[in-house]
């Protein structure tokens, strides 16, 4: 393991930028969600690989508290819920979270008025949906709908603040995303990008998209809905398995404290043979799963 | 009142789109249509026909100038499907790269922008389409994650604006987008044009790409294929297609046929005919049709083989009878 995670650690090094921040493959731009990974790796291992991560990040926040995904692209991002993370396990600024906070809290996926909704049901539009259109979640962009990833990597930032940053209206946009999340979930358990059903036929749940919300269900109560997941995430990863979705699995796994062992000596295997995923966002996901990263996910009890 | 498809589209999305609602009022943009468009249809019975000569024969027609320039190739990976048809087949990639390159090509970019997994590792080896990108040393790029330029939309059938747009495509010295022949229930068909929304990032747009289809997907598709300038050329897969509920769940249909041309309305024109769809009753090849390629039967010349000889009507989408021409 320590020879793959020296490979690993170098694979993130390459994909470090001049001015300290990370690119999601390399010989990109740095970016917010890469940067703010690398840092949560810096904080797990302390290599120095990612020393100037958390200052990166910190010197990108806007004024209303969001971070834009690259220098070149300056609106807000998706990205900035990976930024909270990173910085709250860094131990940043309590106000600037603060800012952070209230903005990811302020920020909803477009949802249709009761308008078109009535309308949908009275058309029969609404059957061939089957999701409620009501629930607030997270987007991935302004102008678009709540989707699994955004508001699974939102509700993980905003469940690991509230013990130490006060940020009105998180409790409630905390319980309001979990029920999206499992509104979402797929008929036989797992999460895909966000629909369970398209014109009535069942789409199938990804591993990686499954593990990620997982993580981000740490603490829901509702046994039955994770147990079909991990489930439908065992048999995924069965059939084919990618260093990301190894990497969130075992994650996943050992936050809800089942044996992740398999999966991480599986992703080891893995690297170790095929070289480190060209990703930087499955590399820092490899070196959080291989070097007890874990507990940087960890939504506090 | 609501269009039926575009409620439809923004509940895809979990929600309506009400913004994209209702007939939008635009000013049709300066015609840049050809007095008449070339579009070949090549018999193809499988994959393992030597597509590469095949190509080679496409090609001739069009003698697109690659020697010494870099062709970017954009297939269909919008997601995988091991039981399914959604995808460039990797065999008609293969045969592409080899076409270009026996051209002169200095380089051939495989580039794709997955719109619904981001797990790009996993999809190019379920797909098998890595293992043709190591075969033959081919450079791929993941659009979701290229750096990018702001482009300013010529024009507004949506109120986008502007978009965020990958470098690798805007600089291509030919752009060739490589979609599957298939039915779509949001837009009727997908074809070279629609192919097109895989090229917008997603690490800024997201997974899906979302943004489009509450700005109107079939608005979308035409401001995104409006905005581009580079030279281009688009082949279509359609050995095997995709009928009924596509792009994603619908079912495989054998076509045994390969389209290419270099006007990518005048080809999906063609490829909507090979369906046995009316190109004239798909709104976006109905707006595109109107300034920005050939879409009526009368402006394009058929090389090759007649598309009315090799016609077979596909499943229409759910919500699509009237497609049928």
């Amino acid at each position: 393991v320590s020879k793959v995670l020296a490979r690993l650690a170098e694979a993130l090094a390459e994909r470090r930028t001049p001015d300290g921040g990370f690119a999601a493959v390399a010989g990109g731009p740095a970016d917010s969600e890469s940067t703010a990974l690398a840092a949560l790796v810096e904080r797990a291992i302390g290599t120095g690989v990612a020393r100037d991560a958390a200052r990166w990040l910190v010197e990108r926040q806007r004024g209303d508290g969001a971070w834009p995904f690259t220098d070149a692209v300056p609106e807000p991002s998706w990205a900035g819920a990976w930024a909270l993370l990173a910085l709250g396990a860094a131990g940043a600024d309590p106000p600037a979270l603060a800012r952070g906070g209230a903005w990811l809290v302020a920020r909803e996926g477009v949802r249709p008025s009761r308008l078109a909704r009535a309308l949908g049901a009275l058309t029969g539009q609404r059957r061939r949906i089957e999701h409620d259109l009501s629930l607030r979640g997270w987007p991935w962009h302004a102008a678009a709908a709540s989707w699994t990833e955004p508001t699974a990597s939102a509700l993980l930032a905003l469940q690991r603040m509230a013990p130490s940053v006060a940020v009105p209206g998180a409790r409630e946009r905390i319980e309001e995303g979990r029920r999206l999340l499992r509104d979402r979930m797929c008929p036989a358990g797992g999460w895909n990008y966000g629909n369970r059903r398209v014109l009535g036929e069942a789409v199938p749940p990804y591993p990686d998209t499954t593990a990620l919300v997982l993580i981000a269900l740490q603490r829901d109560a509702d046994r039955a809905r994770l147990d079909a997941s991990f489930g439908a995430l065992e048999r995924l990863l069965e059939q084919r398995a990618s260093s990301l979705a190894l990497a969130l699995g075992a994650l996943a796994f050992e936050l809800h404290a089942r044996d992740a062992a398999p999966l991480r000596a599986r992703l080891a295997a893995r690297v170790d043979a095929a070289g480190p995923p060209a990703e930087t966002r499955a590399v820092a996901f490899a070196l959080l799963a291989l070097a007890g990263g874990a507990k940087l996910l960890e939504v506090p009890a | 009142v609501i269009r039926r498809r575009e409620f439809l589209a923004g509940a895809l999305a979990g929600t309506a789109a009400l913004a994209a609602c209702g007939r939008r009022q635009v000013e049709l943009p300066p015609d840049r249509r050809p007095a008449a468009s070339r579009v070949a249809v090549l018999p193809a019975a499988s994959y393992d026909a030597d597509l590469t000569d095949l190509l080679r024969r496409g090609l001739a027609f069009f003698a697109p100038e690659v020697r010494g320039r870099r062709v970017v190739l954009k297939p269909n990976y919008v997601e995988f499907d091991p039981q399914g048809a959604i995808n460039t087949h990797p065999k008609l990639v293969e045969a592409a790269v080899l076409a270009f390159l026996g051209l002169g090509a200095a380089e051939v970019v495989v580039a794709e922008g997955a719109g619904h997994r981001r797990d790009t590792e996993y999809l190019l080896g379920a797909s098998g389409l890595g293992d043709v990108l190591r075969e033959r040393r081919v450079r791929f790029v993941d659009l979701n994650l290229d750096r990018v330029a702001e482009v300013l939309l010529p024009t507004s059938f949506t109120s986008l604006g502007r978009l965020w747009l990958p470098r690798t495509v805007l600089d291509a010295d030919l752009f060739v987008s490589m979609p599957k022949l298939k039915m779509h229930h949001w837009a009727g068909v997908t074809l070279s044009m629609k192919n097109l929304f895989g090229i917008v990032p997603g690490a800024i747009y997201g997974w899906p790409k979302n943004v489009l289809h509450q700005a109107g997907i079939p608005g979308s598709i035409v401001d995104i294929n409006a905005a581009l300038a580079m030279p281009r050329l688009a082949i279509v897969d359609g050995i095997v297609g995709m009928e009924g509920n596509g792009p994603i769940q619908g079912e495989a249909r054998a076509a045994g046929v390969v389209v290419i041309g270099d006007d990518f309305a005048a080809v999906d024109a063609t490829g909507a005919r090979l369906m046995g769809a009316d190109s004239e009753r798909v709104e976006h090849l109905r707006w595109a049709g109107g300034f920005l390629g050939n879409v009526a039967e009368e402006r394009i010349v058929q090389l090759a083989e007649s598309p009315a000889r090799l016609r077979q009507d596909f499943a229409l989408p759910p919500g699509f009878a009237t497609l049928r021409a």
